[in-house]
C-alpha cells in the first residue's frame, strides 16, 4: 500500500509534472488502442483517468503557487503552468478519441490495418487469481515471462499508480497498462491468466 | 492504391507527426532548445496540410468510405491536429526565449519518455552509420521516428541516410530498449 499512498501524495512539482506528462501519453496510447481494437473497456479506462489528471494538475498549481514569492519567480513559473496545461489538454483529447469508440462509431478495418502497423502496442491486462505473475514484483515478472515490456500504469482498488517502480508487487485483480511488442503482449496475457 | 490505404496512410502520418511534435515540444522546453522548437513548427505545418488533404479525401469519397468511418476519422484527425497545436504553443514559449523554471530542468531526466532524442557527437556510436545498419531488433522495439540530418528534419527517414556529426535522432521506444541498442552498437564497434 505504501506505493499507492505515494502516488496520491506526490512529493513535489517535479514528480507531479513527470507523472502528468506520462499519464497523458498513456491515455493517448490507450485511446488509440481502443480505436484500433474497437475496445470499449479500454476506452472506459481512458475516461476513468480524468480524475487522476485533475488531481495532478491541482497538486502542481498548489505547489507552484506556494513557491512563487517574487515577480521574477512568477515569470519563470509560467513555463511550468504551460507544460501542465498542454499535458492536461492532451489528456482531454485522449478522452475525446476514446468517446469515438464509446459512441459506437467504427472505422473500417481496412483503414485500421494500416493505421497502427507498428508492431508495438499498448494493452490492458488483468492479473487473474492463480496467475503465474501473482505476487511477483514487476522486475521478477519480466524475468519469469522472458519478454520485454513496460508497465506504465496499474489500477488497484479504483486507484491508479503511474509508472510503478520495478519493485511494485503484482496482486490478483490488478489491471495493468502495458506497452510492448505485440508478441510480448500476447505472451504476457497468457502468463496473467488464471489456472 | 485503394481509397482505404490512402486514408490509412495519411492518418498514420498525422498520428506519428502529432506525437513527434508533442515530444519535441516537451523536449524543447525541458532542454531549452530552440532548434527542437523549430522542429515542432515544421511538423505542425505538415500536419495542417495533411489534415486538409485527408478531409478533402473523406468528403470526396464519402460514398465509398461510408459515412460512419468518415465521421470517426474526421473526429480522430481533429484531435490529433489540436494536439499538434498545443505542441506549437509550447514551442513558441521556447522561441520567444521565455525563462524556464528550474524545476523543469530536473523533470526531463526521469521522464520515462516514449521518444528519446539522441545527438550524434564525434564519439557517438551512431556516427557514420547508415540508418538501415543500426542494430534494431523487433524485441527491443525501438524505431527511428525522424532524423535531423544536415539541419533538415526528415520524417520516417530512408535507410540510406548516413549519420553525420551534429545529426539528431528521434527514437521511439522504451528506455531499456534504447539502452540495449546503444550497448549493441558499442559491442559491434569493439569487434570491428
Amino acid at each position: 500500500m505504501k506505493q499507492l499512498e505515494e502516488a496520491v501524495q506526490p512529493r513535489g512539482v517535479k514528480d507531479s509534472l513527470k507523472d502528468l506528462i506520462n499519464l497523458s501519453s498513456l491515455m493517448l496510447d490507450l485511446a488509440y488502442a481502443s480505436i484500433m481494437y474497437d475496445d470499449e473497456e479500454v476506452a472506459k479506462q481512458v475516461l476513468d483517468l480524468e480524475q487522476s489528471v485533475n488531481d495532478l494538475k491541482k497538486a502542481i498549481i498548489i505547489h507552484m503557487s506556494l513557491a512563487v514569492r517574487s515577480l521574477a519567480s512568477a515569470e519563470k513559473a509560467i513555463s511550468v503552468f504551460k507544460i501542465t496545461d498542454v499535458a492536461t489538454m492532451v489528456a482531454y483529447e485522449a478522452i475525446e478519441i476514446a468517446k469515438i469508440v464509446l459512441e459506437k462509431m467504427r472505422i473500417h478495418h481496412k483503414i485500421k490495418e494500416g493505421f497502427m502497423k507498428a508492431d508495438e502496442s499498448v494493452s490492458v491486462i488483468q492479473i487473474m487469481k492463480g496467475s503465474r505473475l501473482e505476487g511477483l514484483t514487476i522486475e521478477n515478472a519480466l524475468i519469469a515471462s522472458g519478454v520485454g515490456f513496460d508497465v506504465i500504469g496499474v489500477k488497484r482498488n479504483n486507484r491508479w499508480v503511474i509508472n510503478p517502480s520495478s519493485k511494485f508487487e503484482l496482486k490478483s485483480g490488478d489491471i495493468l497498462v502495458v506497452r510492448g511488442t505485440t508478441d510480448a503482449l500476447a505472451c504476457l496475457k497468457t502468463y496473467a491468466g488464471g489456472i | 492504391m485503394s481509397i482505404y490505404q490512402e486514408v490509412s496512410e495519411k492518418l498514420r502520418e498525422i498520428k506519428d507527426k502529432s506525437e513527434i511534435a508533442l515530444y519535441l515540444a516537451y523536449s524543447s522546453i525541458l532542454y531549452e532548445s530552440k532548434s527542437l522548437a523549430k522542429g515542432v513548427l515544421k511538423f505542425e505545418e505538415e500536419i495542417d496540410k495533411l489534415r486538409v488533404e485527408l478531409q478533402r479525401l473523406l468528403i470526396e469519397e464519402a460514398e465509398k468510405i461510408g459515412a460512419e468511418t468518415a465521421m470517426a476519422v474526421m473526429l480522430l484527425v481533429e484531435s490529433m491536429e489540436r494536439i499538434s497545436d498545443f505542441a506549437k504553443d509550447l514551442a513558441f514559449t521556447v522561441l520567444r526565449g521565455e525563462e524556464t523554471h528550474p524545476v523543469l530542468e530536473l523533470a526531463g531526466e526521469e521522464t520515462n519518455e516514449q521518444v528519446l532524442i539522441v545527438k550524434v557527437d564525434e564519439d557517438s556510436v551512431f556516427l557514420g552509420k547508415r540508418i538501415g545498419d543500426l542494430s534494431f531488433d523487433d524485441r527491443i522495439g525501438v524505431r527511428v521516428l525522424a532524423v535531423r540530418h544536415r539541419d533538415v528534419w526528415i520524417y520516417d527517414p530512408n535507410e540510406d541516410v548516413q549519420l553525420e556529426k551534429g545529426d539528431l535522432l528521434l527514437l521511439s521506444g522504451y528506455r531499456e530498449g534504447i539502452e540495449i541498442l546503444e550497448e549493441a552498437e558499442e559491442e559491434a564497434e569493439d569487434i570491428e
